[in-house]
């Protein structure tokens, strides 16, 4: 695995014209040059080049995907992937002939979905006389009993049909039910009288009509749901019969809106076709194949090597490692690093878990967490079709590590649901916090362990910061910046410093001039500081403005004020920080602790039932927010020392979905 | 700073930020706009606040439920956000949710005198409407099932609409519609809100009331030229048409406008001292009709909010300002949602949609 970022070569070549086509369909399906115009390399000499605007296309083709995507959306299908895509043997678009076929699939989808508009309709008029009915609102609807003389009820059903009505013949009365809403009645009645609707006088039958009624409407809701759910499945089938074709037609747009994204990025003279990017330094030579073998060797290629180009303007992949996934998106959710640095994946996945560890040590807690990762996992793993957003399989899998992590530290720590059922391998947490370790260990212990754990990865920063400096040939902020040597050093000593005089009993400072000294010369130093980079940048030749000798000793006084400040404030705060490590574990152990008091006070299931509400409570409280405080020092005590987040990321066009993300060192 | 403001509005500044950093981007607004069908639409609301209106749509296949969606998540979130302040703050929240109120009260008596005065049949019409409580106890079906002009004041005799209502002859409903009924609870609108207002802090009134007043004197110019110009009505009617509060109508010039005949009254006079950016715009047209008058103040009413809500957003955070703000930007998002819909199903092309959305 790759320490650093992912090392990449710059490449430049010319084919001619006739060969276009299969380089841009060669270089998709390798799919990983990141290209950069020329315009943007060589601005003097694209102005003399050629560029086809194939803008328009593309979102020509784009538009048409997204209508076929929406396709399979209505017919509960998966929208296809392009992974599987041989670009070369994909045909190209008639966008007239999809276009048509398309528009026909909607028109047809659409016809269906006025159907269910008139079912929508219809629900309405059946919930609002129901509702009447149920809650016996007898000013809001009429309800007739009698018959017609003239016609039938067939005539009601017809002219009634824009209505809210129901008009019922039940079979053991001679008469019809005909409940209609009472605003009606301009409509209704005009009706009636014209089909001469006799009433019957005997309002005895009103009660059992309203429960006729009643099971009716329900009954008609029921039906209108049936009806309904038969037109949405007449959308889904009339999509799915066509889903081959849809798959097809999605593939070939898929495939040239890339071709045309590609092309965006080629320059041309009269014959050739001029193209750059970036390409991952180990896949160099797969490029320079594919290349050679789609121009039948009629191609000059140029790589131009890393070192040779400005670091900030050279797109940053790291390796992908599917253990650690979980890690790489909480730096990528920080930043990108700087090219050339070192990638903060595996550093973060050991400092998260042993923070997380720390703060919520409890194996039978922990093994709950890693249970619903591995559920999780099952279930996303049985059904793809599950929508994965802020629930990702890579969640599941951080569970599971995290679970990993609070049973090993609760095994460390001899916590299993809050009891210590298993000897510790190390101390009693619970017995510490409560202040009956056999050791005489307390929270003091557990604070200071938390304390020389931030100072381990504060110190681990500095280093790889350091690292990164030195690899960046950056000497200057290397030496006197407030993560560089100087900062490192006077952190050091201040631990040192700070642990003996707690030894003392916070009486004394370390005898002996040393002390004296080890901040005295840093200090020093760190005043030449402003001097120093204006020294440094006359001699690379940089422009620098000019100023007089005062106002130079008034810039390095007050950037020495502010840097000491910085440096013994910043260290101070972010190795005290770290005490929230401390403080979560303690929280949890009072938490626990107080169930267990709680559950004490009663007997059997009731004590049981307080024991399993306080160790979900714990679970879902405390897990969360051990995970959130994890984060919160990974991003503000521990990245701020070495990641400077200033790189810009590696995007190559690709039928993979992913591709800018998931480089292999050895692909 | 006081401490106050800072307990008031640092959670509801922080959820209301979230909330508008949750709206719909111009690449997203963008895809919307590009979209051919409803189906589409709804595609490229999914992973937005939209994104129900997507299952909706394959449930019910019906434009006008994603209409009354779009209303009744409206007032679950201004709700939701009266919920979250107290005291007065929380008055004048709920009486700027009023607005919802009389707007969906103007929905279900329009229906109401279809129905009643016109004798049409309104059919489903009413399901769309909404029949929760906003602000004030109304029981909707009442409203709509009432059987006459002295049945529907029953009906809101216990609501803060009982004078407006009570004020209502069936004559001058038959003859001149539902219209000065309507601007009646506009203005009781204001009215209540006013009220409540000058309970607030001076800091927050002084905002509030800046807000109102704008707002007044501008949707009054636009009442001006509807019915100065188009219906030429008479001076007293038109001045009770006026929303209370605002500049306008203290002036010379909305006299002037008011007691001249139709063909003398100048619109660029009445809006010439108060707004001279609406002036010129004004006098730039050529020929202008009411309508294209009407337009030009609407648009410019919205400039103004668009660019002081912008102005509260980036300003001191700790002010009624966020919630006018998210308010407004909450009411245009859906304003356009609705529009972009009810677009795609009367079928309008991209362009077309973008001028009426935008």
């Amino acid at each position: 695995m790759m320490v650093f970022t992912v090392p990449m070569r710059l490449l430049t070549a010319v084919v001619l014209d006739e060969v276009t086509e299969d380089v841009k369909k060669q270089l998709l399906d390798l799919g990983v040059l990141d290209f950069i115009h020329l315009s943007h390399l060589a601005p003097e000499l694209s102005s003399k080049l050629t560029t086809k605007g194939e803008a328009v296309e593309i979102r020509e083709y784009q538009t048409l995907r997204s209508r076929i995507e929406t396709m399979f959306q209505q017919a509960g299908e998966l929208t296809p992937t392009s992974e599987l895509l041989d670009a070369k043997k994909v045909a190209p678009p008639n966008l007239h002939d999809i276009t048509s076929f398309v528009d026909t699939l909607s028109d047809d989808v659409s016809a269906l979905r006025e159907k269910q508009k008139q079912l929508s309709q219809q629900k309405i008029r059946l919930d609002e006389l129901l509702s009447y009915v149920k809650e016996k609102k007898t000013d809001y609807i009429d309800i007739s009993i009698g018959k017609v003389e003239k016609g039938t009820n067939d005539v009601i059903r017809q002219r009634f049909a824009n209505q809210a009505y129901i008009l019922l013949e039940p079979e053991s009365w001679d008469d019809s039910i005909l409940l209609t809403l009472q605003r009606e009645r301009n409509q209704v009645n005009p009706l009636l009288e014209n089909l001469q609707w006799i009433e019957n006088p005997d309002g005895s039958k009103q009660e059992s009509a309203i429960t006729l009624l009643q099971k009716q409407l329900q009954h008609d809701i029921a039906s209108n749901k049936d009806q309904n759910n038969q037109v949405k499945e007449q959308i889904s089938k009339r999509i799915v019969v066509e889903l081959e074709v849809l798959r097809e037609y999605w593939g070939q747009l898929r495939v040239q809106e890339l071709l045309g994204h590609i092309s965006d990025n080629f320059s041309h003279t009269r014959n050739t076709t001029i193209f750059s990017g970036w390409v991952p330094k180990d896949l160099s030579q797969k490029v320079e194949k594919a290349i050679k073998e789609a121009s039948g060797g009629a191609c000059v290629i140029e790589w131009t090597d890393d070192t040779l180009m400005p670091r900030e303007e050279i797109p940053v992949a790291v390796e992908d490692v599917p253990i650690l996934r979980p890690f790489q998106k909480m730096v990528d959710n920080y930043s990108t690093p700087e090219y050339g640095t070192i990638n903060p994946t595996p550093f973060v996945a050991v400092s998260y878990l042993a923070m997380y560890g720390l703060m919520f040590a409890d194996a039978g807690q922990g093994l709950i967490i890693l249970l619903l990762g591995l559920l999780g996992s099952y279930f996303l793993r049985n059904d793809p079709g599950i929508k994965q957003r802020l629930i990702s399989k890579d969640l599941y899998k951080l569970f599971i590590y995290l679970g990993s992590s609070a049973i090993v530290a609760g095994a460390i720590f001899g916590s299993y649901f809050g009891y210590p059922l298993i000897k510790p391998i190390w101390f009693n947490y619970h017995e510490a916090v409560v202040g009956s370790e056999a050791t005489g260990r307390d929270v003091y212990t557990i604070l200071k362990i938390t304390i020389w754990f931030g100072i381990i990865v504060i110190g681990t920063g500095l280093i790889l910061n350091w690292i990164n400096l030195v690899r960046k040939k950056d000497w200057f902020h290397l030496l006197m910046d407030k993560n560089g040597v100087l900062g490192g050093w006077l952190f050091g000593v201040g631990v040192w410093a700070a642990f003996s005089f707690v030894g003392s009993g916070y009486k004394t400072l370390p005898e002996g001039d040393f002390l004296v000294y080890a901040l005295a010369i840093p200090l020093l130093l760190l005043f030449g500081k402003v001097p120093f980079k204006r020294y440094s940048e006359l001699k690379a030749g940089k422009k620098v403005e000019k100023k007089s000798i005062g106002a130079l000793i008034m810039e390095g006084v007050l950037e020495w004020i502010v840097d000491l400040l910085e440096i013994f404030a910043g260290f101070l705060a972010n190795t005290l920080s770290f005490m929230r490590v401390a403080g979560l574990g303690i929280a949890h152990v009072s938490l626990m602790v107080a169930f267990s008091d709680m559950a004490q006070l009663t007997h059997g299931a009731a004590s049981i039932f307080i024991l399993v509400i306080g160790n979900i409570l714990v679970i879902a409280l405390e897990g969360l927010s051990a995970g959130i405080q994890a984060l919160r020092l990974n991003y503000y005590e521990f990245f701020t020392k070495y990641f400077t987040g200033r790189g810009l990321s590696y995007n190559p066009i690709s039928l993979r979905p992913n591709a800018g993300k998931q480089i292999h060192s050895r692909t | 700073m006081s401490l106050s403001d800072l307990k008031r509005y640092a959670f509801i500044n922080a959820k209301l930020r979230s909330r508008i950093g949750g709206m719909l981007d111009e690449h997203q607004l963008e895809s919307l706009l590009q979209s051919q069908s409803l189906e589409e639409l709804f595609h490229h609301c999914q992973g937005s606040v939209y994104e129900q209106l997507g299952p909706l749509f394959n449930e019910t296949g019906d434009i006008e439920r994603l209409e009354s969606w779009l209303f009744s998540r409206t007032v679950d979130l201004h709700k939701e956000v009266a919920s979250l302040i107290e005291g007065s703050h929380a008055l004048v929240v709920s009486a700027l949710n009023r607005k919802l109120e009389v707007e969906n009260l103007k929905g279900v008596l329009r229906l109401w005198f279809s129905n009643r005065i016109k004798g049409m049949n309104i059919d489903y019409r009413y399901g769309y409407l909404y029949h929760k409580h906003i602000v004030s106890d109304i029981d909707w079906a009442a409203v709509i099932n009432a059987e006459d002009v002295d049945s529907l004041k029953e009906t809101l005799a216990h609501t803060p609409y009982a004078d407006d209502m009570n004020e209502m002859k069936k004559e001058d409903l038959t003859s001149e519609g539902m219209f000065f009924l309507e601007t009646a609870l506009d203005r009781r609108w204001m009215l209540l809100l006013r009220d409540v207002v000058t309970h607030l802090p001076k800091k927050d009134r002084l905002l509030v009331e800046e807000v109102l007043n704008r707002d007044a004197d501008l949707k009054n110019i636009i009442n001006l030229v509807r019915f100065g110009y188009v219906y030429n009505v008479e001076a007293a009617k038109l001045r009770s048409l006026m929303l209370p509060g605002g500049r306008l109508l203290k002036t010379e010039e909305f006299e002037e406008f008011v007691q001249a005949p139709v063909e003398k009254r100048s619109l660029v006079h009445l809006v010439g001292k108060l707004f001279i950016d609406l002036a010129k715009e004004l006098t730039s047209l050529t020929n202008p009709t009411a309508e294209e008058q009407a337009s030009t103040v609407e648009a410019y009413l919205f400039r103004v909010r668009k660019k002081s809500y912008q102005k509260m957003l980036r300003g001191y955070p700790f002010n009624f300002g966020i919630i006018f703000a998210y308010f407004f930007l909450e009411e245009r998002q859906n304003t356009m949602i609705r529009t972009i819909i009810n677009g795609i199903h009367y079928g309008w092309k991209s362009e077309k949609l973008r001028e009426f959305a935008l």
